[in-house]
């Protein structure tokens, strides 16, 4: 028996509209979402005339315009693996995996009928079918400031943005605070940089704000360049204008008139929505001079970046800007006192930027009863890899790791657990022991890891943690931007390193020799990309040595991914480095001389060399040598 | 013709906008088979880009959404726009991955190496393809339809791993799936 929806009250519904919510955002359209759009716009229109439709909440004869039945299009609801999504308002019945085919379907059974269709709805670890969102821990568990209007309202629409309260607060802080008043909200709320620095907002704004100069520029950093990471593109996506409220506001905290969104050129839906969003606001007057005749002007423009990670720095991002290649500089002078053609500058995530009307509007003690005492509010986090449900969500910030991965539907099939990595290519791995400590900008910090922009990359046990080490030191020394010797010449030695290590080849010696370097890199380079590069393999170092010795010392790769093992030296000997006591006595009487090692140290045997006369294995004391198979 | 080192006087000494558009293509950098319509053209999108160091880039990203790469003497019409060196355009364009010096094929297919499609083994997908289109990476196929790149997150790790065509996203895919990728675009371009 399938369930029956009730009938809503018009009270239920926003603008009383019964909605019929169509993701677009860039997972769900790449499974064909759009032309579920276009489905369901022939299908709701067909409805005009009939009788008695179930989720209306009027009787008679249909107009679905005027009833409000309407398919709208709207930004990532964040359950992108199971796209094309569909969601029912008020109802918030959640259709899954959605096809063309299935339109017609839904359009007379749910919408006309009131019958919701198991199949297409979400199938939990239990088998069970569940039809609204409110029951699947996904959504029940996040809870969504920032992403509050993504999935919920057409983010080409500046009237459905208005009707969420958006453009309130920006009207309140033009027409009646002052800029200290405005950056001093911002101060008390907490509200840390989502970027990945953790850096007070207000406080940034208060600096440029002092600053005393005739120009001064704000700039939103949508240059996203972490792989696996996608908040910020979807954030865009799914509601630019909050965005643009957010930037306007800033202007006016540190007196700036020109605002820049820097984003990124592989997002090319953002930029499409961002760009129509600055064109559909200036129409509106909500930028340009004068706005809403408070007397403010303030000119908003979209700058695509070319493909440099580096970029996300803000000098970098900055020489991008004034057409030069992205190289950062040394600080100070910091951007808020000179900047991009050196004007005070102030540079804000997107995701920071779209906490700021949220903040005005509801006050700092209504933020800060989100998430931690050191950091206060909420984080998104971008989930990918081996977890159930990978996507985009927004919980508050302290939850602990196991927290996060259990809304992310916990490790997929019947693998184990092994790690997170977290940040990106700054950030590091963390490993089962720290499953339950509260994830917030200091806590990461402590442990080796960065909380980043928020790229959360859960993996099994099938994951080797040196080739995840070697993947991230192989992206950051690609993207080193060359100027400063540390990060150049430092990452590209540690790289080689790494992959002499994966492809079977590592010598005793290399986990020092990884330590040595990453610490020097990260005491000596210029910039954060330096500065972090090294993170992923000092993590894994400290976490995970033990596959890097088994490697080394016993050429396997525990995970079984590195194409490494005895292979073509099968039949020779190796030492296991842990039960080696350096007692040189396999040296002496090695008839080709295939040992070395000084005494006291682990030995190794050269494969090449070793002729597998066994006589090594009866001189060692420790049993220490074995044969490679 | 003019001789690059002409050119270089011409600019130098800022005689440039005097010439006629001819004047500035140098011969002697391989582009004498630029006719007056790809200077035009080169023209018409750089009336739109401000002409300071900000409008480097957008008019770098322009002229490529062209071409699909950077021709030589387009290098040339921008810097003199932005008022800038030609070093400081070439400097600029060979720094950001985005920019491509050298003939790309009609559709770009790009392999995400994002974590989450690294670790879905994009690896396998990309060899796939290379071998589907007998071409190595950043190649163009010799009925100059495809290139094929390594690009980095694309953002849909979601869907990992992901290979985009163009503008288009495609994923989870297996490596089996290359084939049919490939045929998709190849139907739709004949």
């Amino acid at each position: 028996m399938a369930e029956v929806l009730q009938r809503p009250t018009e009270v239920d519904t926003v603008d009383g509209q019964i909605r019929i919510v169509i993701c677009q955002g860039t997972g769900c359209m790449s499974s064909g979402s759009d032309e579920v759009y276009e489905a369901f716009r022939e299908q709701i229109g067909a409805l005009d005339g009939t009788e008695n439709v179930a989720l209306s909440w009027s009787e008679g004869d249909i107009d679905h315009e005027e009833l409000g039945i309407e398919p709208k299009k709207s930004g990532c609801h964040g359950f992108c693996e199971l796209g094309p999504l569909v969601r029912i308002d008020p109802m918030n019945v959640l259709y899954t995996q959605v096809g063309v085919d299935d339109v017609e379907d839904i359009v007379e059974k749910t919408i006309r009928n009131g019958e919701v269709i198991e199949e297409l709805c979400f199938e939990d670890e239990t088998g069970a079918r569940q039809s609204r969102t409110d029951n699947i821990p996904f959504y029940s568990e996040q809870k969504r400031l920032a992403l509050g209007n993504c999935g919920r309202i057409d983010p080409e629409s500046v009237e459905e943005y208005k009707t969420t309260g958006g453009y309130e607060a920006m009207q309140t802080v033009l027409s009646e605070m002052d800029p200290e008043d405005v950056y001093g909200e911002v101060q008390d709320a907490g509200l840390r940089g989502r970027g990945g620095g953790g850096f007070p907002a207000g406080n940034k704004w208060m600096f440029a704000h002092q600053e005393d100069a005739s120009e001064k520029y704000v700039i939103a950093n949508c240059d996203e360049g972490d792989p696996g990471a996608f908040m910020d593109r979807c954030l865009v996506e799914g509601d630019p204008h909050r965005v643009i409220e957010g930037m306007v506001i800033a202007g006016y905290a540190t007196g700036a008139n020109e605002g820049i969104i820097y984003l990124r050129a592989e997002y090319p839906l953002a930029v499409d929505r961002i760009q129509q969003a600055i064109e559909d606001a200036y129409e509106a007057g909500y930028l340009g001079t004068n706005i809403m005749g408070t007397g403010f002007d303030f000119d908003f423009e979209v700058e695509k970046g070319a493909g440099a990670f580096v970029c996300g720095e803000e000098t970098a991002l900055m020489s991008s800007i004034e057409g030069g290649a992205g190289r950062p500089s040394p600080r100070p002078p910091y951007p808020a006192q000179s900047g991009l053609e050196d004007k005070p500058t102030t540079i804000n995530n997107v995701e920071t930027l779209a906490n700021v009307p949220l903040i005005i509007n509801n006050g700092a003690e209504w933020f800060k009863q989100y998430g931690s005492e050191d950091s206060p509010g909420t984080k998104t986090f971008a989930v990918s890899g081996d977890c159930s449900a990978t996507g985009l969500m927004e919980i508050p910030m302290g939850l602990t790791l196991q927290e996060i991965i259990d809304v992310a539907g916990g490790i997929e099939g019947d693998k184990e657990f092994k790690a997170v990595q977290i940040g990106g290519p700054s950030g590091g791995c963390l490993a089962e022991k720290h499953l339950d400590m509260p994830v917030t900008f200091d806590s990461l910090q402590e442990v080796g890891a960065m909380l980043g922009s928020g790229g959360l990359v859960v993996m099994d046990d099938e994951t080797c943690m040196v080739d995840v080490a070697r993947f991230f030191l192989d992206f950051t020394q690609d993207e080193s931007c060359g100027k400063c010797p540390p990060c150049r010449i430092g990452t590209h030695k540690m790289l080689r390193i790494l992959e002499r290590i994966t492809d079977g080849e590592g010598e005793p010696g290399d986990i020092d020799r990884l330590e040595e370097l990453g610490e020097t890199i990260a005491e000596s380079s210029l910039c954060g990309l330096g500065q972090t590069a090294p993170n992923p393999v000092l993590s894994t170092l400290e976490h995970f040595r033990d596959e890097y010795e088994a490697h080394i010392y016993d050429d396997e790769c525990p995970a079984g991914e590195c194409e490494i093992g005895g292979g073509d030296h099968a039949g020779t000997y190796k030492i296991a480095a842990q039960d080696c006591v350096g007692c040189q006595q396999c040296v002496d009487v090695c008839p080709v001389d295939a040992i070395a090692g000084d005494p006291g140290e682990a030995h190794s045997i050269d494969p090449e060399t070793c002729i597998g006369c066994g006589q090594c294995v009866e001189a060692c004391p420790t049993d220490a040598i074995d044969m490679r198979t | 013709m003019a001789t690059l080192e002409r050119v270089k006087q011409s600019l130098r000494s800022g005689e440039s906008e005097s010439g006629t558009d001819s004047d500035i293509i140098p011969a002697d950098a391989g582009v004498e088979d630029v006719c007056d319509d790809e200077i035009e053209t080169v023209e018409a999108i750089l009336t739109d880009v401000r002409p300071e160091k900000r409008g480097v880039i957008p008019a770098l990203q322009q002229v490529q959404d062209e071409y699909g790469y950077l021709p030589k003497f387009a290098f040339e019409l921008i810097a003199r726009h932005c008022e800038k060196s030609l070093a400081d355009i070439y400097s600029t364009a060979s720094f950001y991955s985005q920019f491509h010096l050298e003939p790309r094929g009609d559709y770009s297919v790009r392999v995400c190496t994002g974590t989450a499609c690294h670790v879905a083994g994009a690896d396998e997908v990309s060899e796939e393809l290379q071998d589907e289109l007998g071409v190595g990476l950043d190649e163009v196929t010799d009925d100059g339809s495809f290139t094929i790149e390594h690009v980095r997150c694309v953002g849909a790790c979601g869907l990992a791993p992901v290979v985009t065509v163009d503008d288009d996203v495609h994923g989870p895919i297996e490596p089996d799936d290359a084939e049919t990728i490939i045929e998709e675009y190849n139907e739709s371009g004949d």
